[in-house]
């Protein structure tokens, strides 16, 4: 019995690092948003003409 | 696209008629982008209070300003400067300029003019640093340094102005705003290479001409500010014109009225019109009717925004509005000592050794029993220094 929890408990802290590891992974592949020119792109879309 | 001169008393009531009150609902209608003239910081900040929480997109305005040797503690004029050959000094001189600047609420000089000159007829010969394309190179470079410093998003660097592009300084028999013809061995490597050296060094903005360049004004002229400022070498800043340049293509013949103004004037690359309310009135009409492409006032637009994001003014518009900052370094004591030192080292002095004009002895000059003619309504005007009115009683005039 005590095995047995002992490899559930094993196996969902490995599931857990392994989650925790593509959650990191996902958030450094977001790039960073918004470099210089990103912004002037965003805020050139969000202008009407007589605005510009 | 639009640059407006400060209009009205701006800490007090919106003014409620005439220029003021149409020039004062198009800045809360968003229809400006940069305004010159106004300095202060509660005056600038009032006006940015507008542009950022009162304006649809909160952009932040640009203050210009002609910053130019010195803006409260004065230095010596440009040319008086050039005379020093001291690069560092002059370096020195535009840091304190952006500084008190700064500090004031200004965030863009209209500075430096690196217009070589070689008719001393032409009025704003002092503005430069003279006949000599390699110095003028040179002090322009060090003058840009000082006024945007290393880190544009400081509170105390502002965005400098290579001007008049181009030709501005050859205007025939030096008569201002005149006519320029001059050859293309002229124009590349007499008058572009300041030009050339401010771009590689990073100014932010240059503007252009009221001058007519071989036939077509320098604001409606394609192959400077296309072919070769912005493709040629590069340059990511903006144009502005110079103040109601576009309006005097009219006078020029070049344009039949304002809208031909907008038109021209955005297609051959002038990014921002001040004073000559031609992109406020037309440029809107111009991109419906086909005659600018959209994608030409995009390019200006961006090139504009980019500075505004380069000087930091996204993440704090207010960031030259510290009164605290004003009342420490406007005419601080130790820009004065600066000023002092810049000012001996600009003193042209001559050889008191003994020349001979047409036979006659000139020098030298006697210790005693010697006239010297100071000659000219200027030698006992002490308000000519601009904004040294306040210390015009300072003021050693030279016959004194």
């Amino acid at each position: 019995m005590i095995k047995m929890i002992s490899k559930i408990t094993r196996l969902a802290a490995f599931a857990f690092l392994l989650t925790l590891q593509f959650a990191v992974q996902a958030q450094n592949n977001i790039k960073e948003p918004f470099t210089i020119e990103d912004k002037i792109k965003a805020l050139l879309q969000k202008m009407t003409l007589e605005e510009k | 696209m639009n640059q407006y001169n400060g209009f009205w008393e701006i800490t007090g009531p919106a003014p409620a008629a005439g220029d003021a009150k149409k020039k004062y609902d198009h800045v809360r209608k968003g229809l400006v982008g940069a305004v010159l003239n106004v300095k202060g910081t509660a005056n600038v900040r009032r006006l940015q209070e507008i542009a950022v929480k009162e304006i649809r997109l909160g952009i932040p305005l640009l203050f210009g300003y002609d910053v130019v040797h010195g803006h409260k503690t004065l230095f010596p004029i440009p040319l008086g400067e050039a005379a020093s050959w001291d690069l560092e000094s002059i370096e020195r001189s535009a840091r304190i300029a952006a500084i008190e600047a700064s500090a004031a609420g200004i965030n863009w000089t209209f500075a430096p003019m690196v217009d070589i000159s070689r008719d001393a007829r032409w009025g704003r010969v002092m503005e430069g640093a003279g006949e000599d394309t390699y110095l003028g190179t040179k002090i322009g470079i060090a003058r840009i340094k000082g006024f945007q410093g290393d880190d544009l998003s400081a509170n105390n660097t502002i965005a400098a102005t290579a001007k008049h592009f181009a030709g501005y300084g050859f205007a025939e028999a030096g008569r201002d705003y005149n006519t320029v013809d001059v050859g293309t061995s002229t124009i590349y490597n007499i008058i572009l290479p300041p030009f050339k050296a401010a771009v590689d060094a990073g100014v932010l903005t240059v503007m252009n001409s009221f001058n007519i360049l071989n036939g077509i004004p320098a604001t409606a002229n394609r192959f400077l500010q296309r072919d070769i400022l912005k493709d040629k070498w590069d340059f990511k800043g903006f144009v502005v014109s110079d103040w109601g340049s576009g309006m005097e293509m009219i006078d020029h013949g070049f344009a039949k009225d304002l809208e031909q103004v907008a038109e021209l004037s955005a297609n051959a690359g002038s990014d921002m019109d001040m004073e000559s309310y031609a992109y406020v009135a037309y440029l809107k009409e111009m991109v419906e009717t086909g005659k600018v492409d959209i994608k030409t006032v995009d390019d200006a637009v961006k090139r504009i925004l980019r500075v505004k994001f380069k000087l930091g003014l996204f993440d704090d518009p207010y960031k030259y509005c510290d009164a605290a900052f004003e009342k420490e370094l406007i005419y601080n004591p130790a820009h004065a000592v600066a000023a002092l030192d810049v000012a001996k080292k600009s003193i042209v002095l001559l050889k008191n050794t003994p020349v001979k004009i047409n036979g006659r002895p000139l020098l030298p000059l006697k210790k005693k029993q010697q006239k010297i003619a100071v000659i000219g309504a200027l030698a006992d005007d002490k308000t000519v220094h601009s904004e040294a009115g306040a210390l015009a009683a300072m003021i050693i005039l030279p016959f004194r």
